[in-house]
């Protein structure tokens, strides 16, 4: 069990490399489009469309079981100091068993989506530039997954510390 | 019986045309052509979005939806053809009922849509596009390195033939970007001014022959739906939604710009004679938009027969422009002419089925 | 239509939320719960495959991680640590100098950090020993931070005002330039509470002057050109047209990595922190959007929307009636829900209500997050009083910084009676544009 943890962390970690990659990107290439733009009048083409298809939905959706591992997800503790440790536990679970099935409900329709668009080969028009984008869509049911396997992984085994909490 | 209730999505603003008179005037006609059977609700864009009108289609979110081809261009790629020629129109009436005729009686047309999941109900058609922009453009020089927004490709290409530089941005952003300055102005519907606060931002209007946006399916209508509903429902939905079709024509090519010029002399902004020689320029350039479209037609999507359904479209738009010039564009007399020409020569046991 | 069904579904969230599901699937599963329970399982599940994609591919959120990025890198490079000196140095000579000069630095970090919460951890980790050390008691220390870095989302660039944007489809720009007066009046009022604080309590806010004596002012300032130089860029291309401001984020982060560079501030190590914070702040941020989008999506479809705007618009209700609704709303999310989930829920059934009732949504942008921001400051959950208790735990409790949060947040009521009553000051600086 603990190898499999630890093999989690480390896959996770390569999970936000990407990521990262993806904001770096996305950075690079907006400024060198306002700089093409401002100096030479002639702007790089489709910049508005891999953006928004390739860098937002990776950085958005990649790091998301990542996300979930280091406890960034966004709760209301209202509850908290209501609740004995014990139920804190059984609260915990449940909301495992929750997030699971809800991650596992978007990895299954993303993936029907993203195969779809495989098939039609779905592309979206710049001007004259055609854009690839059905590759765009297979990073969801990819982040999804990963992150139904995570919180799927807490109903066995519960997070005790929770690494690099970033917050 | 119970009325069958129809959920609506224009994928549009209540202020804008699509939603506050093609929807709206659907929505009116569906109960009346139908003797009550059939009505509508109106889902807002904050539900159904234009980017999300094949899921929502295809999902029943919305059973009819303001569906624009250019959005999906994988799929429509027949369809896409027509989009192809939007500078060749100038008549607005006419390219409407063209688009409409050609689309119900192309069978590839047909098909793609089928696959797609929705039903051809009509085409409409905005006014005559016009350079909006913060610097005079009198002639073909004013052009040069002038930096527009460009609504697709044809008016990409028309900027790049002329030295100018097409930008792509959502028109929301068109207002912003032009009143920091990171464009010099757009290309669209005088209408623009008034429905994209560009009233208050733009220094001058310049008419030139640019076309019209051409290439929409205004009432897509889910093929889950529409399987479900009689042939005379159908036939109901469809003389509903011809009629609401010619209005929205209508509205976007006559009354608006007429509101929109009125707009612009309140404001101080200047309209611009182009001088005859930019006319003529660009005149020639649409002149080689047919071959243009075509080579696209084959190099995109393997169409090898372009030319011929080219010819075929651009005959359509001349018989058409003949039809308008004769009932002056008027909406009702339209909507008659094409219910004649069309829609009754459908058979609504078959049409838009799998068959 | 089925009215019943929308309020079933907002009694369900709130009882998912209270159970601590985690917001943005708590906003997933009722969105599906409850559209298949009005139309089917395939409307349903198109609203769960489609809404994920079309909410992020989305051109102007893509200005959120830029502008973060910006933020963090610009604060663990140490760009902004001069800010503070150079306040206290200028103000070193009224009463409550250190205070009122903690509460002006963090308007400074405001203008290169989009979020609150890094502009209260900022300020908070530098400014509280500080003061302490100095004769301040820690509750009303601690309390000064955590409201001062509610400015860090009021000042832009703000991530809270491009959200707003993208879904009120209102210019950024112009509440940016909006968020700028009630930034500055928020400070204000901060530093008028300082100063009436210094006046009656002399024992938790030491009235004297800064005890700095040859502080040379002109060098002080001069030490913050870097912060300065990034202000100039970003605010300076935006206004110019060079770039937009959804590009500004872009060149923004680009800018602070540069500068640090440059100024050999920037080590492997600051940049792999700065990038881990953007990466989890963003992705955790889009999640609920995504959420909220769906959420947007299924009260459209239950009329729950138009049931309650046509309400609204059919009572006749006055402008402060209204006004008195909506404020009193937002401060009783803000006490138990992060701004972005407050945010997300609240905007599908208020704009068209304020559309309806012509009410301009810059100058409402600039309100809401100026409510949603009073929220993180408000018990049982403010976000930024956590955060303060994080980098001050050996001075003050929870209970103690909210204690010392209260005369600030009177100030903020003030500050929003201002903002209904003289809507002009807000729209005065976006109608130059
Ligand atoms: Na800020
Ligand atoms: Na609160």
């Amino acid at each position: 069990m603990q190898a499999i943890l630890r093999l989690r962390d480390i896959a996770l970690s390569g999970l936000a490399l990407i990521g990262a990659v993806a904001v770096i990107a996305l950075m690079l290439h907006v400024v060198a489009d306002v700089a093409m733009r401002n100096l030479t009048n002639t702007p790089i083409p489709a910049t508005f469309e891999i953006v928004t298809h390739y860098y937002m939905v990776a950085l958005a959706f990649i790091p998301l079981a990542w996300v979930e591992r280091s406890g960034g997800m966004v709760q209301v503790e209202i509850m908290e100091g209501l609740m004995s440790p014990g139920m804190t536990k059984v609260s915990d679970w449940l909301v495992a068993l929750l997030s699971t099935l809800i991650y596992a409900a978007l990895f299954w329709v993303t993936l029907q989506t993203a195969l779809k668009n495989f098939d039609t080969g779905t592309f979206v028009m710049s001007q004259s530039t055609r854009l690839v984008t059905w590759p765009g869509y297979f990073i969801l049911p990819a982040g999804f997954g990963i992150a139904a396997l995570v919180t799927g992984l807490r109903l066995i085994a519960p997070d005790t510390a929770k690494p690099e909490a970033a917050k | 019986a119970e009325a069958r209730d129809l959920r609506l999505a224009p994928a549009a603003p209540p202020a804008h045309p699509a939603n506050g008179v093609m929807y709206t005037n659907f929505a009116k006609y569906l109960p009346e052509e139908s003797d009550g059977r059939l009505t509508g609700t109106i889902i807002g864009p904050e539900v159904v979005s234009l980017g999300q009108m094949k899921d929502a289609l295809q999902s029943q979110i919305a059973e009819v939806g303001n569906l624009l081809p250019l959005y999906f261009p994988a799929d429509f790629p027949n369809m896409a053809l027509t989009g192809e020629l939007s500078l060749m129109g100038t008549n607005s009436q006419a390219t409407a009922a063209a688009v409409t005729e050609y689309m119900v009686f192309c069978e590839e047309c047909q098909k793609e849509m089928r696959d797609f999941g929705i039903v051809f109900l009509g085409s409409g058609a905005s006014d005559l596009y016009e350079i909006l922009s913060t610097k005079p453009v009198k002639t073909a020089e004013d052009l040069q390195g002038l930096r527009l927004r460009s609504g697709g490709a044809p008016w990409g290409r028309f900027a790049e033939h002329f030295g100018a530089v097409p930008a792509q941005m959502s028109v929301f952003d068109q207002f912003e970007a032009v009143s920091q300055g990171v464009i010099d102005g757009t290309m669209a519907s005088i209408a623009d001014l008034i429905s994209f606060r560009m009233v208050e931002v733009i220094d001058y209007v310049t008419y030139v022959p640019m076309g019209m946006y051409q290439s929409t399916s205004n009432f897509a209508t889910s093929t889950m739906t529409w399987d479900d509903l009689s042939p005379e429902d159908r036939a109901a939905m469809v003389r509903a939604a011809n009629r609401a079709n010619t209005d929205f024509t209508h509205r976007w090519a006559a009354t608006m710009p007429a509101e929109a010029e009125e707009a612009a002399k309140e404001a101080g902004i200047e309209f611009v004679e182009p001088d005859p020689s930019l006319v003529e320029a660009i005149q020639e350039f649409i002149a080689t938009e047919p071959v243009t479209a075509a080579e696209l037609a084959s190099s995109n999507f393997g169409i090898e027969d372009g030319e011929e359904r080219i010819a075929q479209f651009l005959e359509l738009v001349d018989k058409w422009t003949a039809v308008a010039e004769e009932v002056d564009n008027d909406p009702v007399a339209m909507a008659e002419r094409i219910q004649a020409e069309v829609w009754d020569k459908v058979d609504y046991a078959t049409y838009g089925t799998a068959m | 239509m089925s009215v019943e069904t929308g309020f079933l579904g907002v009694g369900i969230l709130f009882l998912l939320l209270a159970l601590r599901v985690p917001v943005a699937l708590a906003l997933v599963a009722v969105s599906f719960g409850g559209t298949a329970k009005m139309l089917g399982l395939a409307p349903a599940i198109g609203i769960l495959s489609n809404t994920p994609h079309s909410f992020v591919a989305n051109w102007t959120l893509s200005a959120v991680p830029m502008f973060l990025l910006m933020g963090f890198v610009s604060y663990h490079a140490g760009l902004t640590a001069g800010l503070f000196e150079a306040a206290k140095a200028v103000l070193r000579k009224i009463p409550g100098a250190l205070a009122i000069s903690s509460i002006f630095a963090c308007s400074g970090f405001a203008a290169v950090c989009g979020s609150s919460l890094a502009t209260a951890a900022a300020m908070g980790r530098i400014a509280i020993p500080e003061m302490v050390k100095s004769g301040y008691s820690p509750s009303f220390a601690s309390g000064a931070i955590a409201a001062g870095g509610t400015i860090g989302a009021l000042i832009p660039p703000s991530i809270l005002m491009i959200v707003y944007g993208v879904f009120a489809e209102t210019s950024v720009t112009k509440v940016f330039v909006g968020g700028v007066t009630i930034g500055l009046l928020t400070a204000v009022s901060y530093s008028i509470v300082v100063l009436l604080t210094c006046w009656r309590r002399p024992d938790i806010a030491p009235p004297r002057p800064l005890d700095v004596g040859d502080v040379d002012t002109l060098k002080a300032v001069l030490n913050i050109w870097p912060v300065l130089l990034l202000m100039v860029v970003v605010f300076g291309g935006l206004f110019s047209g060079i770039f937009t401001a959804t590009e500004a984020g872009a060149v923004g982060a680009l800018g602070s990595i540069v500068i640090s560079f440059a100024t050999r501030r920037l080590t492997f190590g600051i940049f792999r922190q700065s990038m881990i914070e953007t990466l989890m702040t963003a992705a955790s941020l889009f999640i609920i959007g995504v959420g909220a989008a769906m959420f947007t999506r299924f009260l459209g479809l239950s009329g729950l929307t138009s049931f309650i705007s046509s309400a609204v618009s059919g009572s006749e209700m006055s402008y402060f009636h209204l006004m008195l609704i909506v404020v009193v709303l937002y401060l009783v999310l803000g006490m138990f829900m992060e701004p972005f989930g407050a945010l997300l829920v609240t905007l599908p059934v208020l704009l068209p209500i304020f559309r309806a009732e012509g009410i301009d949504l810059i100058w409402f942008g600039v309100l809401v997050v100026k409510l949603l921001e009073i929220g993180m400051i408000t018990p049982p959950v403010g976000l930024n009083v956590f955060v303060i208790r994080n980098v001050a735990s050996e001075y003050v409790s929870v209970l103690q910084i909210f204690k010392g949060v209260i005369p600030f947040l009177i100030a903020d009521i003030v500050v929003v009676a201002i903002c209904i009553a003289f809507p002009a000051l807000i729209l005065f600086l976006p109608g130059f544009l």
